[in-house]
């Protein structure tokens, strides 16, 4: 937010300046410059073409800057809303730290199953009274 | 008021029962299984079962810890089974099948319930206080492990205890 703040008072001095400039030039600079009346149509295109072309620029910038901004502000949201949500799931009975829990549990005990079964067998797998 | 979590959910016989057995140290849980009807075995289940709890053919309940884990895990996993049984009895069923890190078909609030109980059980807060001024240690390593050893039960599960 801020930086769509700074970047509009950055468009509102470069409008201001350029109005200025203008004035300037047309009191101080060239006070008796009149208009012409016999433009041609060849000149008339090209002066269009040439304002569309620096309109197009200027909307150009503006898109990129907003894209910057834009850009930038999804990556904060996004980067806060992850950590909360990490935050919450890996907290104590948090369903991700459960998972996690689970697979390393299931890891954990996957290469030691043929041990259990070796040991059944060698013991017959009876149940015996446990004792304190 | 009692020394138990949950105490107004159990029945005053078996607060007694409790009492009697949680006044000596180590806890001698499975005659404490047994003051309360329950029978306790010790069998091959599966590696990443730890523990269950199940109607018995004579209409009591049956405990099964696991007979590959160590001694101390399985006096903690029969004080969290005795748990069940004083908490969600009638939740039981047809079995309540415990793994590893404790969790079952039961939810996750109950089962931490019942690891709350056993802790009370197996580590009875009072004893607990009273020897870590008999010990005195001020190492803390020193202290979980000689209570660890004291009350039988593993360094984390007095890490723990003598944590909160």
């Amino acid at each position: 937010m801020k930086a769509i703040f700074k970047f509009l008072a950055l468009m509102f001095v470069a409008g201001l300046s350029a109005a200025v400039a203008t004035i300037i030039y047309h009191s101080a600079l060239a006070p008796n410059a009149t208009p012409s009346m016999d433009l041609k149509y060849v000149d008339f295109i090209s002066i269009t073409l040439t304002a569309l072309s620096l309109m197009i620029t200027v909307l150009g910038f503006f898109v990129a800057a907003a894209s910057v901004i834009g850009w930038t502000t999804i990556e904060n949201k996004l980067r806060d809303h992850s950590l909360t949500y990490f935050k919450e799931q890996l907290s104590k009975d948090g369903k991700l730290r459960t998972e996690f829990e689970e697979l390393i549990a299931a890891i954990a005990y996957e290469g030691v199953e043929n041990f259990k079964a070796q040991n059944e067998t060698k013991n017959g797998g009876d149940e015996k009274e446990f004792n304190d | 008021m009692t020394k138990f979590s949950f105490h107004t959910r159990l029945l005053p016989e078996h607060i007694k029962i409790l009492e009697q057995f949680t006044d000596e140290v180590p806890v001698r849980v499975g005659a404490l299984a047994k003051a309360l009807g329950l029978k306790v075995v010790v069998a091959a289940l599966p590696l990443k079962i730890s523990g269950l709890i199940k109607p018995d053919d004579d209409g009591g309940y049956i405990i099964k810890v696991n007979r590959f884990e160590s001694k101390e895990r399985q006096r903690f996993t029969i004080a969290h089974e005795i748990a069940h049984y004083l908490l969600h009895r009638d939740k039981i069923q047809a079995g309540v099948v415990d793994s590893v890190l404790y969790r079952s078909k039961l939810s996750s609030r109950a089962e931490a319930e019942a690891n709350r109980l056993a802790a009370d059980i197996i580590m009875p807060r009072e004893k607990v206080e009273i020897l870590i001024d008999e010990f005195g240690s001020k190492n803390i390593t020193l202290l979980v492990e000689n209570l660890a050893e004291t009350f039988q039960v593993s360094r984390q599960a007095m890490d723990i205890r003598t944590g909160d």
